[in-house]
């Protein structure tokens, strides 16, 4: 779960990373040897979430959205 | 001036925004048949909506430029679809922020390396050979200034650039005496979503646009006519070189 957290607090706050997150998941998801589920949830809801952000998070928002898309993958994950 | 690339089939790799977009739109005013080439497939229909284009002037691939399978299949589909190639332009990268050296990750310089340069190359790679079968053609790589500067926002993109500069001058070295000339640009500062999503914040936009020679940065559309002049007829006896277009920038700093 960790690593998954790690990828999205990156994307959050590097709009060229989550360009790389949003147009190849798959390939992210096996550079950072995420496991299958976490995988699903990374191209899933993940996605869905940092597709939606402003380009790029303003310095002052990212800890927020950091928080909030990282707390919907671990729920996802959990249930 | 409008047919400077009549009857000419071009790829643009990164077509689906910034300056990739940019390219396809003048490449298509010009009578170029365009292919466009992106990962990210909504932006690569917004480009073709953006181009006025018909089907029988542009269409569109998804293509990850890292992978050897997909590149060949879009030079393949290409020329299947339009009967040639004559241009290429290679503008498809990423841009991830890193801290200094010591503290990158070596999965974020994979993942540069691969798409930055391992990607130009095989883009180069397939190409290169549709080309010389119709008499040759035209490559145009997009680098950076940071492929020339010591710019320290990110290393592996700064050496991924250097090595697309140098990719071309090693090509043009193999491939002018066959007809294809290949050049290189090095843009500065180019107001795209990718330079305002790299750029930390709004405020620090402004700054770059503040502190430029001319006032502000760039606009795609200007580093577009110089891929444009590159890519034609126009530009027959340049092959090997790099250009710089950063509205003085450069010139001011040194």
């Amino acid at each position: 779960m960790d690593k998954l957290i790690d990828i999205v607090n990156r994307a959050v706050a590097d709009y060229g990373f989550r360009q790389a997150v949003l147009y190849g998941s798959a390939e992210i998801a096996r550079r950072w040897l995420l496991t299958d589920a976490e995988a699903a949830i990374l191209s899933g809801a993940v996605l869905s979430e940092l597709s939606a952000l402003p380009i790029p998070v303003q310095p002052a928002d990212i800890p927020a959205q950091q928080a909030r898309i990282s707390d919907i993958a671990r729920t996802l994950f959990f249930a | 001036m409008t047919g400077r690339l009549e009857d000419k089939v071009a790829i643009v790799t990164g077509g689906a925004s910034g300056i990739g977009r940019a390219i396809c739109q003048r490449f298509s005013r010009e009578g170029a048949r365009v292919m466009v080439a992106d990962r990210n497939i909504a932006g690569a229909e917004e480009t073709l909506s953006l181009m006025d284009a018909t089907p029988d002037t542009a269409d569109m691939v998804d293509v990850d430029i890292s992978d050897a399978f997909r590149v060949e299949r879009m030079v393949q589909e290409t020329v299947s679809r339009f009967g040639r190639l004559d241009v290429l332009v290679n503008g498809a990268a990423i841009l991830i922020r890193t801290p200094p050296l010591v503290d990158v990750d070596e999965v974020i310089w994979d993942l540069t390396m691969e798409t930055n340069v391992k990607g130009v190359f095989l883009c180069c790679k397939y190409a290169i050979p549709a080309m010389t079968a119709n008499g040759g053609g035209s490559i145009v790589n997009i680098a950076s200034m940071s492929g020339i500067r010591g710019i320290g926002y990110s290393v592996p993109y700064a050496v991924s650039k250097a090595g697309v500069i140098h990719l071309t001058k090693v090509a043009a070295s193999e491939y002018t005496s066959k007809g294809v000339r290949i050049n290189c640009i090095a843009p500065g500062g180019v107001d795209t979503p990718q330079m305002r999503g790299s750029t930390a914040s709004a405020e620090m936009f402004s700054e770059r646009n503040e502190t430029h020679p001319m006032g502000r940065v760039g606009r795609a559309d200007e580093i577009a006519n110089l891929v444009l002049w590159l890519a034609s007829d126009e530009a027959s006896y340049v092959s090997g070189s790099t250009y710089i277009i950063d509205g003085g920038g450069w010139a001011a700093a040194n």
